[in-house]
């Protein structure tokens, strides 16, 4: 009996730590999975406005036009268009185009998108200020629509996934509020399931208009929010692609001869915000020394180690009229800094506090912060807020020095700067340095009416200038953003934003 | 016995109640818009203040807590997420059977394992088996879930590439985080019916059987065992409620689409009908398994039974 009963025993140890379940292999070449970090909220182009959720989006939905590496607009749903004023816009739709649904588009779905578009408030800031009831359809495959108020970054803008042709009947056929669940569009891949948190599976659309079609059949889009768990199922070819790779594993991604790494410029900025409305911020000499104070190129080397680079300039340097190229670093001086102290009332120094959000590169170039400015006699005491409280605490103003990054939604000067600098987006619009100055609103609101082309260049260049010796902004940090792929995986061409159009994947023998 | 189900399900009434309270007051005075969570970073401030005012949180703290309550009461509804839209309850129904195959297969993984372990443990108390085991479960009550789950992944999906170290759909993706779930509670069971056992077999009608020449092992599974199993049921069944609440870390580490995550989530967008609802739903299953632990002991002990009245 003892014997059988410890027999037993054994085999039932050993089978609960022994069970060997099936290798798991790379699914065959009819399907795609990949690794994302963060799940989609929505599938409603206007309900919300982020990066997971407009990634998810460029699968199965298109837009009037897209735009190609350059930033040049391309024509998409849209064959031609004329701009007869600047506030005046005209598209000839492609035509035979279905959606998922089966439907048509036609000149209606678009005047239906735009309209939703134009009342949501998440998407505000890039459809708001089209024209209550401007718009006009000539013909099925004709639309126009006019703006308030010239706006050159707008036209842009339409590449960007609020701009996103929906069809009509299937939002009015499933109402506004489902629609998110069940979207139809006229993309490359339709949608088939979303299980919140683990996947989402999206079919090829057999009768998309593009060519050529998608190279395979199914798409899976897995939820994976651990960064090594992402490269684990790389690895061992349970995904064929995996996002958002951390700089630990990067060289071990590229080491592996069955796999590789895809890198492509970020267009957001981090940066050391000094909140001009509260004092002793507000005194142009502190904010100098705080500059002076700071080593960003090695800080940014130390925190983000060769992923990205160190910030130059208010928005990225490859996007039209950055100068940020031409600019380096700013170079760290304590000795100026503390006589720019002195001179400013602060002999003996000063005690500021910076605020994060818990994010681990913030906190770590907040530790770094503090210590290269504890030389200049600059105190920093660290705050450590979680997002949501984080964000409050931005909009209130009651914040002295804070980190945060900015995205344009579209690769224009203007979507880049007037957020974060015009006096009337103050707060809760995304000037969180509370800048209020004449200049910087008189150049904003030029940027924005002036049509592209040399006058548009300098007055963005002017306004770099400018900001640049304000110093309402220490720049930290422009993003990267790393993917890694099996090496059969051909044709993925990473998004600096982030909406990798994966239905494009082909697959080497 | 319907009546003593009864009398228990009625009493979870003002445990929730206190609960949804507790969490709710908690929410209200903690930082952060809902409202702008709900709309997103770019919306205007007009848009914030209309929401603010659909979402009702304009109102006073016990009007809103009222509407809440009501809703609940009287429409079965637990209202709407701030962020996807959806029905809470369809949020929760989606994640939770994620959370209870995860916990039920740690609880299973445990019973099966620690019992018979302490048992074996137990009748032969201080071999080399026994001093063994206890080792491991030592180790076992003081590996926190995180590190337990990292090793597994080194160990079996880097390593040994055997199993994966995410999702949740195949059986072969279970297996990783039911082990490191269940871990803690393989330990405590097997210490647990290894000194029920120990108090038991010592007991003088053990012997008296022993010495009327009964089969050893009917002594053992019948006599002891029998006697040894409340205490035993009482904490599996307390491993099982700790199991659903704490899956969290674990559902983390192996990217599971349960409960926990869906909370955390909630949490850091201030999606307060979610958070609410969660908190709702894990008190009463909470709740629920420990009704069908106490109507289990009738059926282990008939003098229980009687006094279920």
């Amino acid at each position: 009996m003892k014997k059988h009963l410890s027999l037993l025993l054994a085999l039932l140890v050993c089978l609960s730590f022994l069970v060997v379940a099936r290798p798991v292999q790379a699914e065959g070449h009819d399907t795609l999975t990949v690794a994302t970090a963060y799940d989609a909220i929505t599938l409603d182009p206007v309900a919300n406005n982020d990066s997971p959720s407009s990634h998810a989006m460029h699968q199965i939905y298109q837009g009037l036009i897209d735009l190609d590496k350059e930033s040049n607009p391309i024509p998409v749903l849209a064959e031609s268009w004329e701009l007869p004023d600047d506030v005046t816009y005209v598209f000839h739709l492609r035509k035979g185009v279905k959606f998922h649904n089966g439907e048509e588009m036609k000149a209606e779905d678009v005047a239906f998108s735009f309209e939703r578009a134009r009342k949501a408030p998440a998407v505000a800031h890039i459809f708001g200020d089209i024209k209550e009831g401007s718009f006009e359809m000539p013909d099925d495959y004709t639309i126009k629509f006019q703006l308030n108020k010239p706006n050159t970054g707008f036209f842009k803008c339409l590449a960007h996934a609020s701009g996103f042709i929906v069809s009509k009947k299937a939002v009015e056929e499933e109402g506004e509020k489902k629609f998110g669940q069940n979207p139809v569009g006229t993309g490359p891949f339709k949608f088939v399931e979303w299980k919140k948190n683990d996947h989402m599976t999206f079919e090829r659309f057999e009768d998309f208009w593009g060519d050529p079609k998608p190279a395979y059949k199914t798409m899976i889009l897995r939820v994976i929010p651990e960064a090594t768990n992402r490269t684990i199922e790389l690895e061992s070819g349970a995904v064929d692609i995996a996002y958002e790779l951390t700089p630990q594993d990067i060289e071990r991604v590229e080491s592996n001869p069955d796999l590789q790494v895809l890198r492509v410029p970020e267009y957001s900025t981090q940066y050391l915000g000094l909140n001009l409305s509260q004092k002793p911020l507000d005194d142009i000499r502190v904010r100098q020394a705080i500059a002076y104070g700071l080593d960003m190129k090695a800080i940014d080397a130390a925190v983000w180690r060769g992923v990205g680079k160190a910030a130059t300039g208010p928005f990225e340097g490859s996007m039209q009229y950055s100068i940020a190229n031409d600019m380096e670093p700013f170079a760290r001086d304590v000795e100026k800094a503390k006589e720019l102290l002195k001179e400013a009332g602060y002999p003996d120094g000063l005690e500021l506090t910076l605020s994060t959000n818990e994010k681990t590169e913030r906190v770590d170039m907040a530790g770094w912060i503090k210590n290269m400015l504890a030389e200049c006699g600059i105190s920093v005491k660290i705050e450590v807020l979680e997002w949501a409280a984080y964000i409050e605490k931005l909009e209130s103003g009651e914040q002295q020095m804070f980190q945060i990054g900015w995205t344009p939604d579209a690769p224009d000067a203007d979507m880049a700067l007037w957020p974060c600098f015009h006096s009337s987006a103050k707060g809760a619009g995304g000037n969180y340095v509370f800048l209020e100055d004449e200049k910087v609103d008189k150049l904003l609101e030029d940027g924005r009416k002036t049509p592209d082309g040399e006058e548009r260049a300098k007055i963005y260049k002017e306004f770099q200038e400018y900001i640049d010796e304000l110093k309402p902004w220490i720049y930290e940090h422009n993003g990267e953003v790393v993917i890694g792929a099996a090496k059969y995986i051909q044709n993925l061409e990473p998004s600096p934003y982030a909406w990798h159009p994966i239905w494009k994947v082909t697959f080497a023998d | 016995m319907i009546k003593y189900i009864i009398k228990r399900l009625l009493l979870l009434i003002p445990v929730m109640l206190g609960v949804s309270l507790a969490v709710f007051t908690l929410l209200h005075f903690s930082n952060g818009d809902p409202a702008r969570a709900s709309l997103g970073q770019n919306a205007s401030e007009e848009a914030v203040q209309a929401e603010r005012e659909r979402l009702g949180l304009n109102d006073p703290f016990f009007v809103q807590y009222g509407h809440y309550l009501e809703n609940i009461v009287f429409h079965f509804d637990l209202g709407e997420s701030y962020r996807s839209h959806k029905p809470v309850t369809k949020e929760i129904l989606d994640a939770a059977p994620a959370t209870f195959k995860l916990a039920s297969l740690a609880v299973t993984l445990a019973v099966v394992v620690g019992v018979p372990i302490g048992i074996v443990s137990a009748i032969h108390q201080y071999s080399f088996f026994d001093n063994i085991m206890m080792i491991f479960a030592l180790i076992g009550i003081s590996m926190p879930v995180f590190w337990l789950g990292l090793l597994l992944i080194i160990f079996f999906s880097v390593q040994l590439g055997w199993l994966p170290s995410s999702g949740f759909t195949h059986f072969n993706q279970m297996i990783l985080p039911s082990i490191a779930l269940g871990a803690q509670s393989v330990a405590v069971i097997t210490r647990m019916t290894r000194s029920n056992m120990l108090e038991v077999i010592h007991k003088d009608y053990i012997r008296t059987a022993e010495a009327k020449g009964q089969k050893h092992s009917v002594i053992i599974w019948k006599h002891a065992l029998g006697n040894a199993l409340i205490p035993i049921i009482t904490i599996i069944g307390i491993q099982f409620g700790q199991l659903l609440g704490g899956a969290l870390m674990t559902e983390v580490i192996f990217s599971i689409p349960g409960i926990g995550r869906l909370m955390v989530d909630a949490i850091k967008a201030r999606d307060i009908p979610i958070v609410l609802g969660g908190v709702l739903f894990v008190a009463v299953a909470f709740a629920c398994v420990n009704l069908i632990v106490d109507l289990l002991y009738a059926f282990v002990d008939p003098r229980i039974k009687s006094q279920y009245t």
